[in-house]
């Protein structure tokens, strides 16, 4: 069976652009019916993973595209470089990284997400959103920093206050 | 941008994440499945039949309609192919122009089978002629000419006399004098007093100054009028007989059935009988009922013998025939002037307004009115309605029972209130109509009806404040659309109107109850009352 075979996958891709557990579910389903809809036009010689990948990402940007005129109310704070130490990092659990990755800012995520968990290029990410690849960097720059600072407020016992450790990284 | 150790880290902890498949989960995804019509296998034809599915619609309407439209006409057709009929039946017949009248006399006949007195020859078949037929032909040669100048005064004697039948003034007949018709009339006056003699039926006798005798006087006899012994005054007293005092006799009415040339024969028959011959009507007339017909029978059953028929002298008296434009006559009385039911159809073409509950829509509308009873309406129409009003997402949840944020404001700032929502939606739809107009005088019309609204597309508008983010004060107004699925069949509805017809404008006013397919808001089912108005230009 097709869904259960590929639920684990498909639903941490959607997880990784949406802000809540429900809201990924969404995404989810909404991508399997695309998938099943045009199973038709899957090539054999390809693997499956990747084309139920791209079809779950596209999906997820078209929701980040409807929820998008919502977002330029929101604030956008701006971030500073923190220092983080990257042992850390490797001692977090990863339902603790995806939950302060879901409290970013939709577009933060999707950048953040886009080009660095799914391999697209900075150029691409803002083709495919439909923005300037200058702020896209930018964005993603800020999207990093706030990841960082989010880590930091989350574990601050494991930041080092001057980040000045052999170990701390920006 | 090169992935540095801490996105590696971010990476690898994020792709190491596989959520555990549940049956819940598998629960939503069907549910989705069957909300996208997908109810079959993955990838199967349902789905796209159901995503076309308002095209099956339309299609299935468009389809019933010509159906409809193919019976209605086939039933037209043939109702106006009756009344053809019957008009042309009981119109008068019409002056025959001259070359008709010459060939109609041939076979003295009533003047609906003298119209069919044509005849083509399409192939000569010549035939071994008996000696004693080669005599009559000799004879017949002789008397072509005389025979035929005499048969058509005879004939034109005859046509004059037969009701009906019309001279064409054009045309200058020669009649055969009156005292010629007199001394037939005499003879057969007298005639009766031979006849009565002998009880053998008149064509069984020999004819007094018949060519052939025994068997071969058959023969000699379907020779027809060019035959010696069958001179002008014979056929006159035949022809009289069609007209004399006996005009009723049943040999001398028409047999339309017949072709032309067994009337040819029937009639030559007759022409070659003898004086006894000519008067057997009157016998026949003071005879019984059964000798009359008997006797037609013999007639009509004497043998035909194609051979004997001289084909060529016919086809020379046809070509010497002189070839006029027919006479076209005045109408001697104004033809008669038939009703003709009311059977067009009509188009009216106009706007279009209804108000019921919650929704008002306006647009454009055509009607066809078929057979001035049945009205089938389409057109299309903005439908709008005002779904509701909540003062907090928090009321349209209560309200509800649905997720306002999780349904039209996902991306929203949870910490951020939200007040004064208002949700309309806006459909563009086609109305179809079906109605029947019941007059209720020369320009007012009851026009009950039935219906159904199908949906093209549905869009959800959303309009909602919030408080403007520090530093800024005061409230901001957010309005959205968002495209909904479309449903294909919206409502069915029920109505009646009252149409008013002026010249080439219609006005409809009624009432109109709606019941929706599909719920509200909240959830529920409800039918509406309204009302509708039209105005429209009938072409």
């Amino acid at each position: 069976m097709l869904f259960k075979q590929f639920f684990g996958y498909a639903k941490s891709i959607c997880l990784r652009y949406t802000a809540s557990a429900e809201e990924a579910e969404d995404v989810l389903n909404e991508g399997f019916l695309k998938a099943f809809q045009h199973l038709d036009r899957f090539d054999d010689s390809l693997p499956f993973k990747a084309w139920l990948r791209t079809i779950l990402v596209n999906t997820a940007i078209s929701h980040y595209r409807k929820n998008q005129r919502f977002e330029q109310h929101t604030s956008l704070e701006n971030a500073e470089p923190v220092a983080v130490d990257i042992n850390v990092v490797d001692q977090m659990a990863a339902d603790d990284i995806l939950g302060l990755v879901q409290q970013l800012t939709p577009t933060y995520r999707t950048v953040f997400m886009m080009h660095v968990v799914d391999g697209y290029s900075l150029h691409e990410v803002a083709e495919l959103l439909g923005h300037n690849e200058a702020t896209v960097r930018s964005t993603f720059a800020r999207a990093r920093y706030k990841l960082q600072d989010m880590i930091r407020l989350h574990h601050p016992a494991y930041v080092p206050a001057g980040a000045t450790t052999k170990n701390a990284i920006l | 941008m090169k992935p540095d150790t801490f996105t590696e880290l971010i990476r690898r902890k994020l792709e190491s994440i596989r959520p555990d498949f549940t049956e819940r989960d598998w629960a939503r995804m069907q549910r989705s499945l069957h909300q996208a019509g997908l109810s079959g296998p993955p990838g199967g034809a349902g789905g796209m039949l159901t995503g076309q599915s308002w095209l099956l619609v339309a299609a299935g309407v468009g389809t019933a309609v010509l159906l409809t439209l193919a019976v209605w006409q086939r039933a037209e057709i043939n109702d106006l192919r009756q009344k053809l009929a019957a008009t042309a039946k009981a119109a008068p017949v019409p002056a025959k122009p001259a070359d008709t009248v010459q060939a109609a006399s041939q076979s003295p006949q009533s003047p609906q089978t003298r119209a069919a007195d044509t005849v083509y020859i399409t192939r000569y078949v010549p035939v071994q002629t008996m000696p004693a037929t080669r005599q009559a032909a000799t004879d017949q040669n002789r008397y072509t000419d005389t025979n035929t100048a005499e048969n058509r005064s005879a004939e034109t004697t005859d046509r004059s006399s037969v009701p009906g039948w019309i001279n064409v003034p054009g045309y200058t007949s020669k009649k055969t004098p009156q005292s010629n018709n007199k001394d037939r009339n005499q003879r057969v006056a007298t005639a009766p007093q031979k006849n009565l003699l002998t009880s053998e039926p008149d064509e069984m006798r020999m004819p007094e100054s018949g060519v052939g005798k025994s068997s071969d006087n058959r023969g000699q006899d379907n020779r027809g009028q060019n035959a010696p012994a069958d001179g002008p005054a014979r056929q006159n007293a035949v022809s009289d007989r069609a007209v004399g005092p006996r005009g009723n006799d049943t040999r001398s009415t028409a047999r339309p059935d017949r072709k032309s040339d067994v009337n040819t024969s029937v009639a030559n028959a007759r022409q070659t009988g003898t004086e006894a011959e000519a008067v057997e009507g009157a016998t026949i007339t003071n005879g019984s009922q059964q000798q009359r017909g008997a006797e037609g029978v013999l007639a009509l059953l004497q043998p035909r013998q194609p051979g004997t028929i001289d084909w060529n002298a016919r086809l020379a008296r046809r070509f010497r025939r002189t070839v006029s434009v027919p006479a076209v006559s005045a109408p001697t009385q104004k033809p008669e002037s038939q009703a003709v039911a009311h059977v067009a159809t009509v188009f009216r073409l106009g706007v279009s307004t209804s108000l019921r509950a919650r929704y008002w829509n306006t647009g454009l509308v055509a009607e066809t009115v078929i057979n001035g009873r049945w009205v089938l309406s389409a057109g299309l129409v903005r439908s709008s309605a005002v779904l509701g009003s909540f003062v907090t997402d928090e009321d349209y949840d209560y309200q509800t029972r649905r997720n306002f944020r999780r349904e039209f404001a996902p991306g929203f700032d949870p910490k951020r209130d939200i007040y004064g929502i208002k949700v309309r939606s806006v459909r563009y739809q086609i109305p179809l109509s079906l109605g029947y107009r019941i007059p209720l005088g020369s320009s007012l019309a009851l026009l009950p009806s039935v219906g159904a609204y199908l949906d093209l597309s549905n869009t959800m508008q959303i309009a909602f404040s919030y408080r403007r983010p520090y530093p800024r004060s005061g409230y901001d107004v957010l309005s959205f659309a968002e495209n909904q699925p479309v449903t294909p069949l919206n409502a069915y509805t029920f109505g009646t109107a009252l149409e008013w017809h002026q010249k080439h404008w219609v006005a409809q006013g009624g009432l109109l109850l709606a019941r929706p397919l599909y719920s509200d808001l909240n959830g529920e089912v409800s039918s509406a009352l309204g009302g509708r108005v039209r105005l429209l230009y009938q072409f």
